[in-house]
């Protein structure tokens, strides 16, 4: 269902408006927690950003790899990838630990409201996602990850 | 009073959509040409002659823009590209997609600190849709990398203009965007401004024009292949 919806979209990261029982399709987990650390790695090929939580409903952490960010003078920036910062609460569909949809998948948790910006994303004709929803409709999505803490 | 307010607004959206890097710091290009390889091998069903008429073709439509200096130099057909950051501007399309299914195309801009464009890559996904040529069969090709090279010069978003080629929605088989709006050309002069037409008199700047600068209006005067280039645009220049 998905992927046939999402052969219709493109450009930037050409993307498809996803609300959030579509990113739990897409994800094989998520993670909800207070951004306690954040750096940045150079795998050789690509720069990520690493982002540790503080799962807010285990005494767990998880990391999660943001793609760009800088190391050593040397930049990485990909349109539509999320940003984070040290302190914030977020709740994030992860796909092999990643944001899944880039910023689709990433919110930014203020008391019961979770807010993505998509604004680097594009979209199929004409559909805009919601950028603003409850925290209970992320939470009840999908499973939540579970990282031993370290 | 109405009328400075509105030079304000119009003034204001230029920088407003230009990327910036994880320093906070405007992405750009320090100089002109714009060198870039790609692989037009693709498991898309796509002719590679065709193809790289609709890479080229993406990258042409930020060339010859008056009051602008880009220009993009396509330096050949390469094959086994990755990617990465090399120093070597790429374009390719890949089965191996590192990203969601639902991405169809990404564009990674490596910079310095200070916002220095360094190196792009390009990359197509062929793994989960479908491309076609002429707009007939899932995404028009060149439509999406015209929107992918405003990327690869640092441009971000156009969140109202509906025209621009950097608005963030296509439609099935659109081709529009294969074509800048006035809005793409507004950041386009914005960003990388040349010279004016003073500027090109004197002795030091002839070299520059010889170099990599975009020509100005009287220059273009004498290619009259460039001049309908420019006709083709939305906006009379």
């Amino acid at each position: 269902m998905i992927l046939a919806l999402a052969t219709q979209a493109y450009a930037t990261l050409a993307v498809e408006a996803l609300d959030p029982a579509a990113l739990a399709v897409l994800s094989d987990a998520t993670a909800f927690g207070d951004v306690v650390e954040v750096h940045s790695v150079f795998t050789g090929t690509l720069i990520w950003t690493v982002a540790t939580l503080d799962l807010v409903d285990t005494n767990e952490f998880a990391e999660v790899w943001i793609p760009g960010g800088c190391v050593g003078g040397l930049c990485l920036t990909i349109s539509g990838a999320p940003s984070v910062v040290r302190g914030e609460r977020v709740f994030v569909f992860l796909r092999d630990q990643r944001p899944a949809s880039l910023g689709q998948g990433l919110f930014h948790v203020t008391g019961d409201e979770a807010v993505r910006d998509v604004s680097g994303l594009s979209f199929l004709d004409g559909e805009r996602p919601a950028t603003s929803f409850a925290l209970a409709e992320l939470r009840g999505a999908v499973p939540r990850v579970r990282v031993p803490r370290k | 009073m109405l009328l400075p307010l509105l030079t304000t607004l119009a003034l204001a959206a230029p920088e407003d959509q230009v990327l910036t890097n994880a320093k906070g710091a405007r992405l750009r290009w320090a100089s002109m040409p714009i060198p870039f390889v790609a692989d037009p091998a693709n498991s898309a069903g796509l002719d590679e002659d065709g193809t790289v008429a609709a890479i080229v073709g993406g990258a042409g439509a930020w060339m010859w823009v008056e009051g602008s200096d880009v220009e993009y130099r396509f330096r050949g057909v390469k094959s086994g590209i990755q990617g990465g950051y090399d120093s070597e501007n790429v374009v390719f399309f890949t089965d191996d997609w590192v990203g969601t299914e639902d991405l169809l195309a990404l564009t990674s801009t490596w910079s310095d600190d200070a916002g220095t464009i360094l190196d792009f890559d390009l990359a197509v996904n062929t793994r989960d849709h479908q491309w076609s040529l002429d707009g007939s069969v899932g995404g028009d090709l060149q439509n999406a990398l015209a929107h992918e090279f405003g990327h690869a010069l640092g441009l971000g978003h156009d969140q109202e203009d509906e025209e621009a080629t950097m608005f963030p929605s296509a439609s099935d088989g659109e081709t529009s965007k294969r074509d800048l709006g006035p809005s793409d050309l507004a950041v386009a002069r914005w960003l990388y401004p040349a010279l004016d037409a003073d500027e090109l008199d004197t002795p030091e700047t002839r070299t520059l024009v010889g170099c990599h600068s975009a020509p100005s209006a009287g220059v273009l005067a004498f290619f009259p292949a460039a001049l309908l280039v420019l006709r083709r645009r939305k906006e009379v220049t």
